[in-house]
Order: structure tokens, then C-alpha cells, then sequence
């Protein structure tokens, strides 16, 4: 055998990481960690420096699975009147954008009739089952799973989401073994 | 090392650890990144819509002339489910398969999309705007009446009751006169005629099945499609229902075994056409015995020869039988109806009075036969005026031909050559939603919404006014019927005055205020049609109608049935619970959805007697030529010990030439080999009128079914018990061991999801069947598929043949889903834990973890998972159906039936709100829920106060191969017979 076979693993290795890291960063232009969005919304100027709640525009997280998201209608009825200043803001990742040219895109979406084509943060599989209702009826916080969506200008996916953090929390929220069952069972996320 | 080895240059190890180095990393890197999706919001949200959360509609099934109330779910916009409305005196809560699969007529993938004009320069059709081909029609018509020819308009329409109807009627007598013809292929014309000589009424009458206790059935198909068939069988379960040791009986009369004949307590395979004479000699028992409970007056007479010896020779029914029929019939609560197969031969009217005569005299007149509520279906044109209406069409006497919701060209026999007709029309204009062969012909194509996206109203009964109401936005570029024709209106000087409405729905609340002034006079008009919709149907009390005999009656005469007499055996066409006339073929459910005496799928077959088929040589799948003096047609052979060694029989819908993907070239249509026909009193159809040879071809192919074998080879799955054992008053279980158990026994805190399925109540529909294709998002596979045992139904219904102490048939039927085991065999042998035995009693099966190795499958006692060979794709729109809370399987996974999870855990989400624990009766399971009998329970084993756990210890209670001891979480009920078992 010759030495340069030895290294193949670690090279291939190290292929599989840039390729791997090429398409996880979406092909972001700067540091923010979310996806580019069709506008830069900024989330932390909405739910942070202005602290408006998050059912505010998500508003049937309380009542359905799924919380939805605001219409062109819902934006638009803040935005005929706050028509954002004319500075230049820049994300924590250091993208820089003028706000009134951000909000002026919201008005045209809405002048087009035309639905704002977000990119999905929060992405689970097909075959996991979330009812948000059921959580936030419990009374836990949307940052449990969302992180700290306030501070964020660009959201994204702040927990893994993957089964094990959805189960470690089931696990720690069981009042009895019965309890547990139940919330351990596969058919509680999978149908 | 060897030296093979030595010269690769890389040892074998080495090798394997690089591939999974290289391999890991690839998996890792590609794990990474979730695939991009986007999230559209919507712009201006539509009131009251909640992303996940259903909405429901009411409204009316418009698959038949039933008139089935029903409930449509929505979500997110588009229309998922169709379930019956509770409120609908007609359905009761249920629906039939074709009910169920009308969702797919509206989402299918061939419908007519937009507009279409046929351009005589180029010679084909194209698309044009509505504007345009509206402007078209009403040029046209505006033409005929300046000269003179309004009259020559012929409006041809399915049955059509309410207020369409006096639409039509209104726009044609602004154009000029024209005619209004509402055509159905089975509109029961005998019916009326019968009626009208025996009691001066030619209307159809509600029968009321639910109120009898003895039912005797002269070839009506009252289970799968005659008059209407839900709540026929709604009153059949009533019928079937066993109290403290009795229950109902029913006998039917066929030359064949039919669905429902299988589901009667006596089946009585009569000489057919002479069902007739049956009825006089039993008559004739109950007047000589004085059984009767009216005075027969002047009927003694016409029955007075027809003694059970003369019957008996006429219909091959022993006078014993006769006897005890008349006995049974007359001394409990009775009911005679007669349809089908019955009455369709040349004599078919008389047939019917002979019918009437029975009811008359055990005086059922008034009980369970109901002439103060009769039936829309009364109203359709018999095939005699359909016939003089080809004719005047092939003499040039129509000018303008609207078709609406009918298919005359696939619908009447060949012999009447309907194409040639069409061919002489002026100007076709069709409304029709596909592209069928009647449609083929039309110069003008101005598709019709389909119901579901509609305003409109039905009344199946005149004492039942049903909504129809839009349950989504329009689908594709399409008009209701009602608004082509008021805006065709609208485009052209001469008519624009004809409607002062500008849509229909305008049009129809006018309707509705004279309909809310008669029914609520004190209710302000916008409250009560808020309160119709809701509601869905508005009753309107009846007087009560005293029956009398006409004296008409003394002028019939009982004649023979007229035959062709060319052939060897009597052909019979039967009209399909699944096609109906054909309509249904371009479902795709329908045609997967195994027929339930065959099992047979996507194809027709013509039924053979086991004598008949060894004399010619015939076995199941071979093919034979039916030949008539008109023609001969092609199929395959099913060997069917329930039918008459000297009758053969091919089923009614397939054979289409156009219709759709699904519909075309699959089968044959019997209607080629059949003359044109009728029964000389009331101008029906003759289906029954023809004598036909069989001619073996030689060929032979795979009948593609879904169960092959015929006999329970004892193995006791489908289970009976005699009405004797039944009513002996012990305690003894003959099932019910205790048996063995190595593991502890499964504890249950707040649930045990567990089912019970009454044998004697289901009739083997398989409404269950299309439910759950329909709630489950299971995919259809299609014929070669199917062939190779690769059908995904979760629920289906085995059929077997079993043979009565006399030799008779026996027939039963038995629903087979996942059991839910408490020892399940499937789970233990899954070796990534897919399977498993969930805390509320369900055998869970999770798809994501599943591998495919199909262990399962093998290892499963009732043969009920079904694997995923290829990931199934629906063509769109037909996904957009699909049930957004059933997740769609892919590929090499394995599913099966999951009690309806997903309706459980939203009830349970729905009690959680409350905090407490799901209450019984909250929700059904799309099987249960659609059971037109009644016959599947589905709740709580823990409440004691459930129905699923007082029925789980009925005596006639058992587990299905309960000697494995794999503990069912379902309990079927026997069927009880009247004879020993």
C-alpha cells in the first residue's frame, strides 16, 4: 500500500466539509446566519426594539398547529403609515440596508397584489406532526424552540430541532411514567 | 496477502474503510442543509380561515338522484373530504363509495378546463373566452327564435329538481319554446306505470325499509344503487338490527346473486321475467288463506289462477317456498319493492303491479310504502320519449341541442344509433364538465363548475329541499350551469331582458324566499338562508295521501316476458355501485375499489354458472365472445356459483370510448349487443330482453382481483350463528378461551382505541373502502399493479362463498383492516423498532423509521400492511385532495391502517383545551363514520359506558384467527342466520 492512499480518508473528509459547508450556508452574501430573504425583515426591530408580540403577526399560535404568518394585509396596515426612515441600518452580520427602501418593497408586493415569497427558518420533515397550540397552551415560550427571535435581524434556526431536543424537553416535562409514555410515544409527532 | 491482492495495490480492509470514511462524510455534508422551501403568506386573508384548522360545508352529493345531504371538510381552501350530513333525512351522516369519490370528479386531472368552439376553418376545437362562447349560444338561439324556430331547442339534462329546473324552464320559453328533457338511464319508468294503473298515480313513492321487518325484494338492488341506495341501507341496518333474540328477514328475488341478494336471509334465483308471477302466486296464498289485511275486492280475481303449482313451473320456485313466503309476508310487518333486474324485462309494468298487489293487500299502503312523499326521480322522461327524441334529432328536427350532465351516446343501446342522430343536429352545445363521447360531438363546449364549487339546491323527496353551496373557489376557467345560461342571456339584445337576476345565486335566493314564506313565515329572509346553509336541508311537511286502488287494474294482463330467441342463455346487465351508468368510470377509487362479489378491479367480466362454464370450457379468466343478433362483445369469465346455470351477466359503466384517462378503453358496454327495446306499458327499457350465445375465443389472461380464493377453507374468519343459538337464552361463549399468554398482560390508563364490526349488518359496499383511501392519502396503483398483489388499500372487504344446510349460497363479507393486536406478530419481527404497541392500544407504524425490510408483512396474522414499491405520483389536481394531516408515504416504506390517528389525536387536542379526557361519540373514523349500515362501532374499550365495550361482550362476539392469541383490538359480530349454521 502506498502512503498517499493513507491521506485519501482525510481528503475526502475534507472535500465532503467544504461542499458540505458551501451549501449550508445557502450562499450568503454576509455573516447572518438566517437566509436571505426577499425583504430584510428585521426581527429585532419588530419583536425587540419595538416589542410588539410575537401573536401580533403570528396569530394563531395559540389557537391552531399551525401559528401562521401575517398576510400582505397584516403588513401593510402598520406600513401605510410607518413608512421607516431614510437610514441606512445594519444587521448583525453586517449587511447594510436603507429602511425606507426595505418597507418601500413591502408596499410594492402589496400595490402587485402579490404574496411575499419568505423563505422557510423553521423547516421540519413531512412526517413530524407539531400542533403549537398544544405548546403554548402548556405555557412555554416561543424562544424555547425559536431562540431568541428578538434579537435577531435575520432569523434562523437557532435549535436543532431534531428529535432528541424535542424529546429531552418531553422527557424533563412528564409529571408521572403514565405521562411519560404518552409523551414519548411515536405516535404523538409520527402519523 | 496474496498476490491477487498485492497487485490491486490496496488491501481489502483498507478499501472498506476508506468507502466508509468517504461515504460518512458525503451523508454528513449532505445532511446539513434542510432543502430551501418558502412560505407564502397569503395577501388578503380570506374571513374565517385559520391555517389548520377545517372548515365545514354543507351541502348536497350530486353523484345520483339520491340526493344524499352531505358535509364537506376544507382546509386551507380546498375541499379534502366529503362525509354526510347528519341533518339529511337521506343520508343520515353517511355517504356512499360513489359519494365518497365525487371529490375526485372535481379535482380530476381531464376535466374540461375552459371554453372551447369548434373552428370550421381549421377544423378542430379551440379555446375560447367566455365572453365569446357565451355570446355564441345566445346568438344562435336568438337566430332560431326570429325565425320561428325556438321550438326546435332541445335542453337535454340529467335529473334535475328544484330550482335549476325552473331556470331551464324560464330560458326556454324566452328563446322560443324549446324543451326540456331530463334524462337517467335507470329512471325506473315500470315503477311509475305500475303505480299509476294499481293506484291512479304514476309517481314512485318513498318505501320505507327502516319501518318493516320482513322486506321482500323483487330484484331491486336497494343496497347499490336503486332509487336510494344510503338510505336504503340505513333502513336495511334498522331491519338487520338483533333484539333479545330476533331480527328481521329478508328474501330476494334475482336470477343472479347480486350484492344485495348476498346480503338477504333467502335468496331466490327466479327464472328471470317471470318475477311477475312469483309475486300472484304468493298474493294468491294470502287471499285463499285469508292472511290478508285489506278486503282483495277485485284483485281475487286477477290472481285467482296463479296457484303455487302453476307459479312454480312458470318461475322454477318450489310452491313450498311460495307458501312459506306468503306466511312470513303477511303475517309481519311487510314491504315488497321491486326493481332491478326485475323490472326490466318487456313486461316489467305488469311485474310491478303484481308487486303493488302484495303491498296492496297486506296493507302496507300508507306504512311502509309512502305515497305523500314521492320521489324527483318521478319526473326524468322515459326511454320511449328519450327515443322519439333521437328520432326527431336524426330527422333534422333539432336545431339547437344543449347537453347538460348526461352521456346518451355511451348511455343508450347502439341499435338506436345515437351518433347518426347527433350527426343531424343543427348546433351541439355541451355544459358537460369532461369530454365524453356525447360530448365529442358538440361545436360548443361550455364546461360546467363542478357541484362542489356551485350555488344550486336538489329535492330528492318532495318533502326535502337540499343546498348546494360552493365549498372552495373555482378550480379551473369554469361557469355553473345556472350562470351560463343567465348570462348567455345577457349577451344578446333580444334576450337581455329574460332574467332581471344577474347571477344565479340571485336567482336562486329569490327561489329560497318563497321556499323561507311557506316554511318559516315569522323568519326574516337572510336569517333563514343563513340558517339553510348551515343546516344544509329544509323539510316541508306532506299531507297525508289516502291510497286507493284504480280501476285501471282490471285492464292488465299478466303477459310473458319477450326474449330474443337466438341464443342459449338470458343476458342481464346490472347498473354498478361503483359506475352507476358509467359516470363513476373516470374515478380512480372507483375503479380500484374491488368489486365485492368478484373482487374485481379496472375491468368488466361477464358472471358464468360452474355447470356452464365446464360444459363450454370455460374457466375464470378465459375469454368469451357474447353474441347477439346486434353484435358480440369481449370479456373475461367469472366462474359464479350465484347465478343461474342458464343466465349470464355483465355489469353496466365500463366499455367507455372517451371520458377521461381512467374511463377509457377498460371494458365493454353491454349496451352494444342489446336492442332498442321497451316495455310496452310504461316505455322503460328492455335491459332484460335479450338471449345470448358464448362463444370461447381460446384466450385467456389473469382476472386481476384482489382475492382470489372463493372458500374460507374453514377457517372460521367470517363467522355465523343461527337465530335458534342465538336466542337460547345461555351464557355459553363458544369462543372466548382464555389462552396462555407468555408476556404480562398490556395495562391501558385513559385509552384503548378498539373497534367492533356487526357481520350482519355490512352488505360489502365498500363506501369504508374509498373513506379511507380517502382520509388516509393511500395511492391508487392501477390494473398491472394490482395484478401483482401491490394494491394499497388499508380496509378490505373478503368476500366468501359458503354454502347453506340446503346447498344454498351463502355469501359473506367481512371487513379486513389492521387488528391493532395486543400481541401483535408484525412487531417483534421489525428489526428498527417501526412497529410498535402504542400506551392507547393502537399497533403504530412509523414511517420514518421504517427500512423496508417487509417482515411485517410477512409475519402479520390478517395479511394487512401494505408496502410502498414505488413512490405512487397523483397527477394534479387530483393532489390536491390529499389530506394535510396524513403524512404521504414514499417509497419502500411500509404502512397500514392507523385507526385514523390522526382524528384521534385531534379530538384528543380538542379535550386537552378542556382538559378532559375524549368523550364517546366525539369523533369517528372515516370507515365508521361513512358505514352506511352502521355496521363498524369505533371508540374507548376503558369507558364502560362505550358501545365498542358493551358490544365487545356480545354473545355474538369473536376475534378473527382468535387460536393465535394475538388479541384483536377488533371484535366482529357474527352474521345470524335464519337456518341452522
Amino acid at each position: 500500500m502506498t502512503k498517499k492512499l493513507k491521506f485519501l480518508p482525510l481528503f475526502l473528509l475534507a472535500i465532503g466539509v467544504v461542499l458540505g459547508g458551501y451549501f449550508y450556508t445557502d450562499k450568503a452574501q454576509s455573516d447572518d446566519k438566517g437566509p436571505s430573504q426577499p425583504i430584510l425583515f428585521s426581527h429585532k426591530i419588530h419583536a425587540g426594539e419595538n416589542e410588539i408580540p410575537c401573536e401580533t403577526c403570528h396569530s394563531y399560535v395559540a389557537i391552531s398547529p399551525n401559528p401562521g404568518i401575517p398576510s400582505v394585509q397584516k403588513c401593510i396596515g402598520c406600513h401605510s403609515q410607518v413608512k421607516g426612515r431614510d437610514v441606512e441600518y445594519t444587521t448583525e452580520g453586517g449587511q447594510t440596508i436603507n429602511l425606507k427602501n426595505e418597507i418601500s418593497k413591502v408596499v410594492g408586493y402589496w400595490q402587485r397584489k402579490e404574496p411575499i415569497p419568505w423563505i422557510k427558518v423553521t423547516t421540519m420533515p413531512d412526517y413530524v406532526r407539531f400542533n403549537h397550540k398544544r405548546h403554548i397552551k402548556k405555557g412555554f415560550e416561543c424562544t424555547t424552540c425559536h431562540g431568541e427571535v428578538a434579537e435577531m435581524d435575520v432569523v434562523y434556526k437557532a435549535k436543532s430541532l431534531r428529535m432528541g431536543f424535542c424529546l429531552s424537553c418531553h422527557k424533563q416535562n412528564a409529571d408521572n411514567e403514565q405521562h411519560l409514555d404518552e409523551l414519548r410515544d411515536c405516535l404523538t409527532c409520527h402519523y | 496477502m496474496s498476490q491477487k491482492e498485492k497487485k490491486s495495490g490496496i488491501k481489502r480492509r483498507d478499501f472498506l474503510k476508506i468507502i466508509g470514511v468517504a461515504g460518512g462524510t458525503a451523508a454528513v455534508a449532505s445532511s446539513c442543509s434542510d432543502p430551501v422551501e418558502q412560505i407564502i403568506p397569503y395577501v388578503i386573508p380570506p374571513e374565517n380561515v385559520i391555517p389548520g384548522i377545517p372548515k365545514f360545508y354543507s351541502s348536497t352529493c350530486r353523484e345520483c338522484s339520491a340526493g344524499c345531504g352531505i358535509i364537506v371538510k376544507n382546509r386551507e381552501g380546498r375541499a379534502i373530504k366529503v362525509e354526510g350530513n347528519p341533518n339529511s333525512p337521506i343520508s343520515k351522516g353517511k355517504t356512499c363509495a360513489m359519494g365518497q369519490a365525487s371529490l375526485q370528479g372535481l379535482y380530476n386531472p381531464d376535466r374540461v378546463r375552459s371554453p372551447f368552439r369548434y373552428n370550421n376553418e381549421v377544423k378542430r376545437m379551440e379555446p375560447v373566452g367566455w365572453e365569446a362562447g357565451l355570446k355564441e349560444l345566445a346568438d344562435r338561439v336568438s337566430k332560431l327564435k326570429s325565425e320561428g324556430k325556438g321550438d326546435k331547442i332541445v335542453y337535454l339534462s340529467n335529473n334535475i329538481s328544484g330550482t335549476y329546473g325552473s331556470l331551464v324552464k324560464d330560458w326556454l320559453k324566452a328563446t322560443g319554446g324549446g324543451k326540456h328533457y331530463m334524462y337517467e338511464t335507470f329512471s325506473h319508468e315500470p315503477i311509475k306505470k305500475a303505480n299509476e294503473i294499481t293506484f291512479g298515480k304514476a309517481e314512485i313513492p318513498s318505501y320505507k325499509i327502516e319501518e318493516a321487518d320482513y322486506l321482500l325484494s323483487f330484484g331491486a338492488d336497494y343496497l347499490e344503487t336503486w332509487l336510494s341506495p344510503v338510505n336504503n341501507t340505513a333502513g336495511f341496518s334498522k331491519l338487520k338490527e338483533v333484539k333479545d333474540g330476533k331480527t328481521g328477514k329478508i328474501v330476494h328475488v334475482e336470477p343472479r346473486s347480486s350484492m344485495t341478494a348476498a346480503s338477504a336471509d333467502k335468496w331466490v334465483d327466479i327464472k328471470p321475467g317471470t318475477e311477475q308471477y312469483l309475486a300472484l302466486g304468493i298474493a294468491n296464498v294470502i287471499i285463499n288463506k285469508g292472511w290478508g289485511k285489506v278486503s282483495p275486492g277485485n284483485v281475487s280475481a286477477k290472481v285467482s289462477s296463479f296457484t303455487p303449482k302453476v307459479v312454480s313451473e312458470l318461475t322454477e320456485v318450489k310452491p313450498e317456498l311460495i307458501e312459506k313466503i306468503a306466511k312470513e309476508f303477511a303475517t309481519n310487518k311487510s314491504l315488497a319493492i321491486g326493481g332491478g333486474v326485475a323490472n326490466t324485462a318487456s313486461n316489467a309494468t305488469e311485474t310491478h303491479v303484481a308487486v303493488n298487489i302484495l303491498n296492496y293487500i297486506c296493507g302496507n299502503i300508507g306504512k311502509t310504502v309512502d305515497f305523500s312523499d314521492t320521489l324527483s326521480i318521478s319526473n326524468t322522461s322515459s326511454y320511449g320519449e328519450i327515443k322519439n327524441l333521437v328520432d326527431d334529432m336524426r330527422a333534422g328536427n333539432v336545431e339547437l341541442l344543449i347537453v347538460h350532465n348526461v352521456n346518451p351516446l355511451f348511455t343508450l343501446p347502439s341499435e338506436l344509433n345515437v351518433r347518426e342522430a347527433l350527426a343531424n343536429v343543427g348546433y351541439i352545445v355541451s355544459l358537460s364538465s369532461f369530454t365524453d363521447e356525447t360530448s365529442e360531438h358538440a361545436k360548443l363546449v361550455l364546461p360546467e363548475s363542478s357541484s362542489f364549487e356551485s350555488w344550486g339546491d336538489y329535492q330528492p323527496r318532495k318533502s326535502i329541499i337540499s343546498i348546494v353551496q360552493p365549498v372552495m373557489n373555482q378550480i379551473f376557467n369554469t361557469k355553473s350551469a345556472g350562470d351560463i345560461l343567465i348570462s348567455s342571456t345577457k349577451s344578446n339584445e333580444s334576450l337581455k331582458d329574460t332574467f332581471t337576476e344577474n347571477t344565479y345565486l340571485e336567482y336562486l335566493q329569490s327561489a329560497w324566499k318563497k321556499v323561507g314564506e311557506y316554511v318559516e313565515p315569522r323568519m326574516r329572509f337572510d336569517e333563514f338562508w343563513e340558517k339553510a346553509l348551515i343546516n344544509g336541508v329544509v323539510t316541508v311537511d306532506q299531507p297525508e295521501q289516502i291510497v286507493t286502488l284504480s280501476p285501471k287494474l282490471d285492464s292488465i294482463v299478466f303477459k310473458p316476458p319477450v326474449f330474443s330467441e337466438d341464443g342459449d342463455y338470458y343476458f342481464i346487465t346490472y347498473p354498478s355501485y361503483r359506475f352507476l351508468d358509467g359516470r363513476g368510470a373516470n374515478k380512480p377509487w372507483l375503479q380500484e375499489l374491488p368489486e365485492a362479489l368478484t373482487t374485481s378491479v379496472w375491468d368488466s367480466w361477464v358472471e358464468v354458472h360452474p355447470d356452464t362454464a365446464s360444459k363450454l370450457g370455460l374457466k375464470t379468466g378465459s375469454f368469451v365472445k357474447i353474441e347477439s343478433p346486434l353484435g358480440s362483445i369481449e370479456t373475461q369469465v367469472f366462474v359464479y356459483e350465484g347465478i343461474r346455470p342458464d343466465t349470464v351477466a355483465v355489469p353496466f359503466g365500463q366499455g367507455h370510448k372517451s371520458y377521461g384517462r381512467y374511463a377509457k378503453d377498460r371494458g365493454v358496454n353491454p349496451l352494444n349487443i342489446l336492442p332498442s327495446s321497451f316495455d310496452d306499458l310504461s316505455k322503460g327499457f328492455a335491459w332484460l330482453s335479450t338471449k345470448v350465445n358464448l362463444v370461447k375465443t381460446g384466450n385467456e389472461d389473469l382476472l386481476v382481483r384482489t382475492q382470489y380464493s372463493l372458500s374460507q377453507e374453514d377457517r372460521r374468519i367470517a363467522q355465523a350463528i343461527s337465530l335458534e343459538k342465538l336466542s337460547h337464552n345461555d351464557d355459553h361463549h363458544e369462543s372466548h378461551e382464555e389462552h396462555p399468554d407468555f408476556y404480562p398482560e398490556k395495562k391501558y390508563a385513559k385509552y384503548r382505541w378498539a373497534m367492533n364490526i356487526d357481520l350482519n349488518k355490512c352488505t360489502g359496499c365498500g363506501a369504508c373502502v374509498t373513506a379511507c383511501y380517502a382520509e388516509n392519502n393511500i395511492p391508487f396503483v392501477g390494473k398491472s399493479e394490482v395484478a401483482k398483489r401491490r394494491e394499497m388499500g388499508w380496509i378490505r372487504i373478503e368476500r366468501f362463498f359458503e354454502k347453506n344446510e340446503d346447498g344454498s349460497l351463502d355469501t359473506r363479507f367481512i371487513p379486513m383492516l389492521c387488528q391493532h393486536c395486543g400481541n401483535a406478530p408484525c412487531e417483534p419481527v421489525c428489526p428498527v423498532y417501526a412497529t410498535y404497541h402504542n400506551p392507547e392500544g393502537l399497533n403504530g407504524m412509523v414511517y420514518n423509521r421504517c427500512v423496508g425490510t417487509r417482515y411485517c408483512a410477512n409475519n402479520c396474522i390478517y395479511k394487512v400492511r401494505r408496502f410502498n414499491w414505488f413512490e405512487y405520483k397523483i397527477p394534479a389536481p387530483l393532489n390536491w385532495q390529499l389530506n394535510p394531516d396524513v403524512t404521504v408515504r414514499s417509497k419502500g416504506v411500509m404502512e397500514k391502517c392507523t385507526f385514523c390517528v390522526q382524528r384521534i389525536t385531534y379530538a384528543k387536542d380538542l379535550a386537552k383545551d378542556e382538559n378532559r379526557l375524549v368523550k364517546e361519540g366525539e369523533f369517528k373514523t372515516a370507515c365508521e363514520q361513512v358505514c352506511p349500515s352502521d355496521a363498524i362501532v369505533f371508540g374507548n374499550l376503558i369507558d364502560e359506558d362505550s358501545k365498542v365495550a358493551k358490544l365487545s361482550h356480545d354473545k355474538r362476539g369473536y376475534a378473527v384467527l382468535e387460536e393465535i392469541n394475538a388479541k384483536p383490538g377488533i371484535t366482529y359480530l357474527k352474521k345470524v342466520k335464519q337456518e341452522k349454521v
